[in-house]
């Protein structure tokens, strides 16, 4: 088997705190039950020590992954000592972060994190994010970033880039500079049918170009992704890392797992309900990544129509997310994004004059 | 560990703490010293140029002395009297920025002596006079010694470190410098009359996001990480439009050092990148 590593990424809940104007995760929902958990954990733990994996990475996301509590984290920290031991375990969260407040939630979410890795998200300017309860996203995710400084997480950002974020595009780059965000990814919103919000192509375009100069300018020194990924790509001839713009080897995969334990090749499939591999009650993890739709985004990374192959830009995207391919077997965004690449190439690029985030340079 | 800025007259309350001990007698100031252990000692700070500083001679020659001018055109003639050829001791003044305060400036930089500026809520003038420092402090040949802050944080620009902030430069870090007036009560300067309280420790972290909620100049400004607000204290309403220049500037200089740096770095080693933590050669 070539395959060396199996990411997890787990949903325990998709209800939210929070409803985003444009969110595609949020559906009526359950809690991941513990008898669940522990069936996909100790599965996890006879896949990977059947086959000698000495390395694991377990991703929490949701819906909102706090939600669930300390009784649920505290089971699967039992299942963790107990099943995953041979694992060297990486961890990380994708949260709104507003539930990291008391005491309890911050001793849990630290013994969940040893490596103090999550990532939030916020929309400085506008109220694209919004709670259930009337109080102010903004607000408490600001609290409870505090906090997670204060604990000594890394916190990166997640920003969805809409219509509206044109206007501000320095004001957005310097906030999340300002708060302490250790890196931030900077994503298009798809699929919302808003006047008001929608992007089209060309504001992508436009917006990595004000964002590109506006990081030149202050000395790259705020880490971006995926800029940091064409910046090596473009000064080192480097092959791009970031899964939706890379062809990645097939020796690391990944399964995200719903709160019901259907299983799917990444949480945006998951969010479509497309190439839904199974469930885990009726799987096994050797079954899994025997399943065609495990290695679906390998596969249409390895077959890139060709208009993309004969593209002079198609290492800088190798044909996008693939949850955003038309019909062609392109990215909906590639209008933009040659536009962007295209200003690139008559860009001076500086050196970054600091260490990169994206893997270790190869020379 | 916090540093306490002691009246040497309190030394004796202070016998655990790190402390710098301050006083308008170069006498009482050398009493003071030689009752406290030397690995507590930051420093001395002598208020006012003295006209008499010989009994600081006798000062340990590893024990830094500040001047603080209280009065700089009056005391300006003082100076050469604490200049290196007078103190084997490390000495460096500080100038409240106020009107004029260049020639104060010209003087101690003239000497050789280490300057710290005292920045308040500047105004157009003042900044156009900020500038006139920040620019005999970047390109001024004949300028041998560093003009604090400027030098600081030219430095901080040059190595992308975001966490030395202007706080920490001016010695005003609540997590770490602690100002006791003469009466007793601790507080964070004079400049920044707050008392110091248990939660001292975070007060910058929660001015810092209070400043974010808020949403004004500085949640957006390219500055803050260096700055955190230094100059919206005490009038929130303060613009910063003109010491944005003055960051501006440095910022560009440091740019400049730095492009200047990998040319140099590329030509001497090859080096394939700038990633400071590859290891190629």
């Amino acid at each position: 088997m070539e395959l060396k590593q199996l990411n997890l990424v787990i949903k325990p809940t998709l209800l939210c705190n929070a409803k985003c104007i444009y969110c595609h995760s949020l559906k009526p929902s359950t809690i991941l039950s513990k008898e669940r958990l522990e069936n996909l954990i100790v599965k996890y733990g006879d896949f990977t020590k059947k086959h000698g994996f000495t390395k694991g990475y377990i991703y929490w996301h949701g819906g909102e992954p706090m939600l669930p509590g300390e009784p649920f984290y505290s089971y699967f920290l039992e299942l963790k000592d107990k099943y995953l031991r041979h694992l060297d375990i990486e961890n990380g969260m994708q949260s709104n972060m507003c539930l990291y407040k008391n005491e309890r939630t911050r001793e849990i979410v630290m013994r969940v994190l040893p490596d103090r890795h999550i990532n939030g998200c916020i929309d400085p300017f506008h109220s694209t994010r919004i709670l259930n309860n009337g109080g102010s996203y903004l607000n408490d995710a600001l609290q409870s970033l505090k906090l997670l400084r204060k604990d000594g997480f890394h916190i990166g950002m997640v920003y969805v880039i809409h219509k509206k974020s044109l206007d501000v595009i320095e004001g957005t780059y310097y906030y999340f500079r300002n708060i302490g965000a250790g890196d931030v990814l900077y994503h298009p919103l798809e699929d919302f049918d808003n006047d008001e919000y929608r992007l089209t192509p060309e504001d992508l375009g436009e917006y990595f170009k004000g964002l590109w100069d506006v990081w030149e300018a202050d000395g790259y020194s705020l880490p971006i992704t995926p800029f940091e990924d064409w910046y090596i790509h473009l000064t080192q001839g480097r092959p791009t890392t970031m899964c939706e713009y890379s062809v990645r080897p097939d020796k690391v995969r990944s399964v995200t797992v719903s709160p019901e334990g259907d299983l799917y090749p990444c949480p945006r499939f998951q969010d479509r309900d497309s190439h839904r591999i199974g469930n885990i009650e009726e799987m096994t993890f050797d079954e899994v990544v025997a399943h065609p739709s495990s290695r679906i985004i390998a596969a249409l990374k390895e077959n890139q129509p060709a208009e993309c192959l004969a593209c002079e830009f198609q290492g800088f995207c190798n044909s996008g997310c693939v949850i955003t391919h038309d019909e062609s077997g392109r990215t909906q965004w590639c209008k933009g994004l040659k536009s962007f690449f295209e200003y690139l190439k008559s860009r001076s690029i500086r050196p970054i004059g600091r260490p990169l985030k994206t893997s270790p340079c190869e020379c | 560990m916090p540093t306490y800025n002691i009246p040497a007259s309190l030394i004796s309350s202070y016998s655990d703490e790190m402390v710098i001990i301050r006083s308008e007698d170069p006498s009482e100031l050398l009493r003071a010293v030689e009752k406290v252990d030397r690995k507590r000692l930051e420093c001395v700070q002598l208020i006012g140029a003295h006209p008499e500083p010989a009994p600081l001679s006798h000062l340990d020659p590893t024990i830094p002395i500040e001047i603080l001018m209280k009065d700089w055109e009056r005391e300006a003639e003082h100076l050469p009297l604490y200049s290196n050829a007078a103190f084997r001791n490390p000495v460096s003044v500080l100038i409240d920025a106020s009107p004029g305060f260049m020639r104060a400036v010209n003087t101690a930089v003239s000497l050789r002596i280490e300057t710290e500026l005292i920045v308040h809520q500047p105004d157009e003038a003042l900044v156009r006079e900020l500038e006139s420092a920040l620019d005999l402090y970047l390109y001024n040949a004949e300028v041998e010694v560093p003009i604090e802050f400027f030098h600081s944080l030219l430095l901080a620009f040059c190595r992308n470190q975001l966490d030395d902030s202007l706080w920490t430069i001016q010695h005003e870090d609540p997590a770490r410098d602690r100002y006791v007036r003469d009466d007793g009560a601790i507080v964070i300067s004079p400049r920044l009359p707050v008392e110091i309280s248990g939660s001292s420790v975070d007060f910058l972290e929660d001015y810092r996001f209070d400043l974010m909620a808020q949403q004004g100049e500085c949640s957006i400004c390219r500055y803050f990480t260096q700055c955190i607000g230094y100059f919206k204290f005490p009038d929130e309403a303060y613009s910063c439009k003109g010491m944005q220049r003055v960051f501006s500037k440095l910022k560009g200089a440091a740019n400049e050092i730095k492009a200047f740096q990998v040319e140099n770095s590329q030509e001497a080693h090859g080096h394939c990148c700038a990633d400071e933590e590859c290891g190629c050669s």
